[in-house]
């Protein structure tokens, strides 16, 4: 276990979210300790971007308290939204003013002085080697630079909690490279959140890791726990020489313990707990022309997949 | 106030890239005004004590000042319940929803200020010497608490609208109410006696009475300049009601 302090940096309880009717989080309550990092993953609509912008004072819950850094979002925003910088998934720079005066308009409103800001601004921009873009608009870069000017913004005040919304979607290897270098030298100082899809950078990066779906968190733990959950649950994929036939289904609708089958062509893909099961299965696709075999444990993204598609029971 | 200042900074920043285009516009405005609506009423209108292109230049520049004032407040509004524009970065910093609204307020007032000195010296070129710098200031005293009006007001109808379309509507409508049931470019004395003496009684159209009773050495009522202060107050009072419930929900 990592060395972050157990004390609680944010704590949400019960909130909830509606918008137009719809209810995009609700209910959703969870603790974050300080100087750890929380990744949140979720399917598009799940809530996750909701959620960082409640958390960074952006919108504000319908139900439901946060408490910061032990403040109330609700009556010391202004406080709570100086201690968190946010990167949201979409570009949100200012068109009218280059990147440099980006970042440091950024800083000057979050507390900082002029001259403070422009150094902070100018020595980020040199970390990840953008220095030669400073004094360009932000529309003549590419998507993925774009992206990064954005994190820098983000982290330009030095804030305690940073939320950061799909911070690599975008971003080719070497950036993305700078960028988890970049959160690997925060770790332990910073509380950091970050919802993302990347399953492999979850699993990497997560002290914990939390599925959001249908606007609450459906599990929640470190990576560990989570693959512990399944109970030994594995993934077995079959695959043969021709497209399986109806025969073989028909066959496989007798193994009423195998979880999750799906046939795409000549591939046969199931979960299963029990490795007798598996054997069942292989023994009957020997007599229609199997080629290969493939089992690994649970992964995270296998986790998530059937917890969204309606649970792995 | 340091995130205001910072705000206003940031308009200087823009003005930086952006001087020559917005210096043509507060150039061409008043110009297209004088040309092609005061020019053609001065064929029509005469007045028994003033020349009527003279009369009109403290209109246009009410006009011109304070469409400037209203555009600017009402699409920074509109900027800011976007929540797909950059204007969410204001709403993620610190500062409070009272804080950024007077800093638009405060935005919108100075780019109509600016449309008053840049109007001014081309009337002035263009009208020869049609008021001294004395009057220039007591003017300046005027269009300012009729600009605080309209700052109230962008941002009041900025919350109210919720298109760019109707904007267009309210700019226009904005426009005529000014030129031509405010006084600035048809004089009340023209209207029937019955709506001239209700209108008298508006602060607004006071103020550009007052504008023009300083252009002809009269005393102005600095009682109608305190009334629009407070309608501006009252207003502004309101938008931040409105702000309050619209943003950060």
């Amino acid at each position: 276990m990592k060395g972050y302090n157990l004390e609680a940096s944010i704590t949400v309880k019960k909130i909830a979210k509606i918008i137009k009717g719809r209810t995009i989080l609700a209910d959703l309550s969870v603790g974050i300790e300080k100087g750890s990092s929380f990744v949140l993953i979720g399917e598009n609509g799940s809530g996750k971007s909701m959620f960082l912008k409640i958390l960074s004072g952006l919108v504000e819950k319908d139900f439901g308290s946060i408490y910061i850094k032990g403040m109330n979002s609700s009556t010391r925003g202004s406080e709570v939204r100086a201690l968190t910088g946010f990167m949201p998934q979409d570009v949100d720079l200012d068109t009218q003013i280059n990147v440099m005066q980006n970042i440091s308009l950024y800083g000057q409103l979050h507390g900082l002085n002029k001259k403070q800001s422009d150094n902070r601004a100018l020595n980020l921009l040199n970390d990840f080697n953008l220095e030669k873009n400073a004094y360009v608009f932000h529309f003549t870069l590419s998507k993925g630079k774009v992206r990064v000017i954005q994190f820098i913004r983000s982290i330009i005040h030095n804030p305690d909690i940073l939320l950061l919304d799909e911070p690599t979607k975008d971003i080719d290897p070497h950036f993305r490279k700078l960028i988890w270098k970049s959160l690997d030298k925060m770790q332990l100082k910073k509380t950091i959140i970050i919802a993302t899809q990347d399953f492999r950078e979850a699993e990497r990066y997560a002290d914990r890791i939390a599925i959001l779906h249908n606007g609450n968190i459906q599990m929640d733990g470190s990576l560990d726990k989570l693959i512990e959950s399944t109970k030994g649950l594995t993934r077995y994929r079959l695959f043969f020489k021709e497209n399986i036939s109806d025969d073989f289904i028909v066959k496989l609708k007798e193994f009423t313990r195998i979880i999750k089958a799906n046939v795409n062509g000549r591939e046969l893909e199931f979960y299963a707990k029990d490795r007798m099961e598996f054997f069942n299965v292989l023994k009957i696709s020997l007599d229609f022309k199997l080629s290969n075999i493939d089992t690994s444990f649970c992964s995270l993204q296998d986790l998530f997949i059937g917890l969204t598609d309606g649970g792995f029971e | 106030m340091i995130v205001i200042k910072t705000l206003l900074n940031r308009e200087l920043m823009i003005l930086k890239y952006q001087w020559l285009k917005i210096l043509s516009f507060l150039m061409i405005f008043p110009m297209l005004i004088f040309l092609c609506v005061v020019m053609p009423l001065y064929e029509i209108i005469s007045l028994p004590v003033m020349n009527y292109l003279h009369w009109s230049v403290p209109g246009i520049l009410t006009i011109c000042s304070s469409m400037i004032c209203f555009n600017y407040g009402v699409k920074n509004i509109f900027l800011l319940k976007d929540k797909n524009k950059h204007y969410q970065i204001f709403l993620k910093s610190p500062m409070s929803i009272n804080e950024l609204i007077l800093s638009f307020y405060c935005i919108s007032v100075q780019y109509g200020l600016l449309q008053f000195f840049v109007g001014s010296i081309l009337l002035n070129l263009i009208n020869q010497g049609v008021f001294s710098f004395y009057q220039f200031l007591l003017i300046t005293i005027q269009i300012l608490s009729f600009l605080l009006f309209v700052g109230s007001l962008s941002i009041v109808v900025g919350f109210i609208l919720s298109t760019y379309d109707s904007m267009q509507y309210v700019n226009i409508a904005l426009f005529l109410i000014i030129s031509f049931i405010f006084g600035a470019l048809l004089p009340i004395e023209l209207f029937p006696e019955e709506l001239s003496m209700y209108l008298k009684n508006i602060p607004m159209v006071i103020v550009v009475m007052n504008m023009q009773a300083i252009l002809l050495m009269s005393t102005p009522f600095y009682f109608g300049v305190l009334i629009c202060l407070v309608f501006a107050v009252v207003l502004f009072l309101v938008s931040l009601v409105f702000a309050n419930k619209k943003l950060r929900i």
